[in-house]
């Protein structure tokens, strides 16, 4: 008889390296202007790295 | 008068009386036998001298030969020296080797000795750093070594004190220098589609966690100077010890009895000797 799969989320998920906003905690401050003004930059930036190559 | 002593002057002769009668000059034959014969005069010192030469300089090449074994020779000599100094640092280290090992026997001879006298431990001795035994003390409460690696600096990890706009700023110009293959392109599109997708969508969770161990962040940011540093930035937490969100370890373990109660919904039938698999499941 088979197992059935085991999905990859219950295979010990503390395991996985990971990288979460906030930390992981629902308190935590974000600072979404921050976010917005990086994402903008980011834009720019690839923008600027297109021209340049 | 002038010319008299002019002529003493020049010759040096001192007892001479001027005289009346004429130098007969020269006739063309007797002038070309006297050419003839300086030229002669000359001919024959240029050979004396180029024989004299030749003479120096076989006696000069002698010299040289001479000069160029004593040199080989000297440095047969002084090779085969430094020879000899090899062979006998070798052999110096071989008999030191020898010595240390046959000290180190007889140390360990002794300490085993003094081991089975006391019951298996060393007596303590003094030196200059206090406790110093001479060989390895093997506590067996293993007390002693934790207290010896607890007392090691843990490397302390350097905090940025910089602003998150600097290291923004700075990460995005580090990024940007990766010309080869595009990788600093590659990397600022997924920064970009990270951070993007949280800002345009704030109340989605699935777009608030980072897996690492994913291919696109493995190929993409991991090795780039500095786009992790945004991540931080932007707040994002590495979070690998149970640092998990609370709804996503219950997302994950409400999958987790799902799946359970799947499994063991199957059943298993024996008809006419065939292994049949059923699921009660819909």
């Amino acid at each position: 008889m088979t197992s059935p799969p085991v999905p990859r989320s219950s295979q010990d998920p503390a395991n996985e390296d990971r990288l979460l906003l906030g930390g992981g905690e629902k308190e935590a401050e974000i600072d979404w202007d921050f976010i917005k003004n990086v994402k903008a930059k980011i834009a720019t930036a690839l923008v600027e790295y297109n021209n340049d190559f | 008068m002038a010319n008299l002593e002019l002529h003493a002057n020049k010759s040096g002769h001192s007892d001479f009386s001027e005289s009346t009668e004429e130098v007969k000059p020269l006739t063309p034959d007797e002038k070309a036998a006297k050419v003839a014969q300086i030229k002669a005069l000359l001919k024959a010192k240029r050979n004396e001298r180029e024989e004299a030469e030749k003479v120096d300089h076989v006696e000069r090449e002698k010299q040289r030969r001479s000069m160029g074994k004593q040199v080989g020779k000297t440095r047969e000599e002084m090779e085969k020296q430094e020879r000899k100094k090899v062979i006998w640092a070798k052999k110096k280290e071989k008999e030191d080797a020898k010595r240390e090992r046959e000290r180190i026997r007889s140390e360990l001879a002794k300490d085993k000795l003094e081991r089975q006298a006391n019951g298996g431990k060393l007596k303590s001795q003094l030196g200059a750093d206090g406790y110093n035994p001479s060989a390895i003390q093997y506590d067996e409460s293993g007390e002693e070594v934790v207290e010896k690696i607890s007392a090691i600096p843990k490397k302390q990890k350097s905090v940025d004190t910089r602003s998150k706009e600097t290291i923004v700023t700075e990460s995005l110009a580090k990024i940007s220098q990766y010309r080869a293959g595009g990788d600093g392109g590659n990397a600022l599109k997924l920064l970009g589609i990270f951070i993007g997708n949280v800002a345009d969508k704030p109340e989605e969770d699935k777009y608030r966690g980072i897996n690492m161990e994913s291919k696109a962040y493995k190929g993409k940011i991991k090795g780039i100077i500095g786009g992790k540093k945004i991540l931080e930035a932007c707040g994002w937490r590495n979070v690998r010890e149970g640092g998990l969100k609370r709804s996503e370890l219950e997302r994950s373990d409400s999958k987790l009895v799902h799946l359970r109660s799947v499994a063991t919904s199957w059943k298993q039938y024996q008809i006419g000797g065939t292994l049949v698999l059923r699921s009660s499941y819909n």
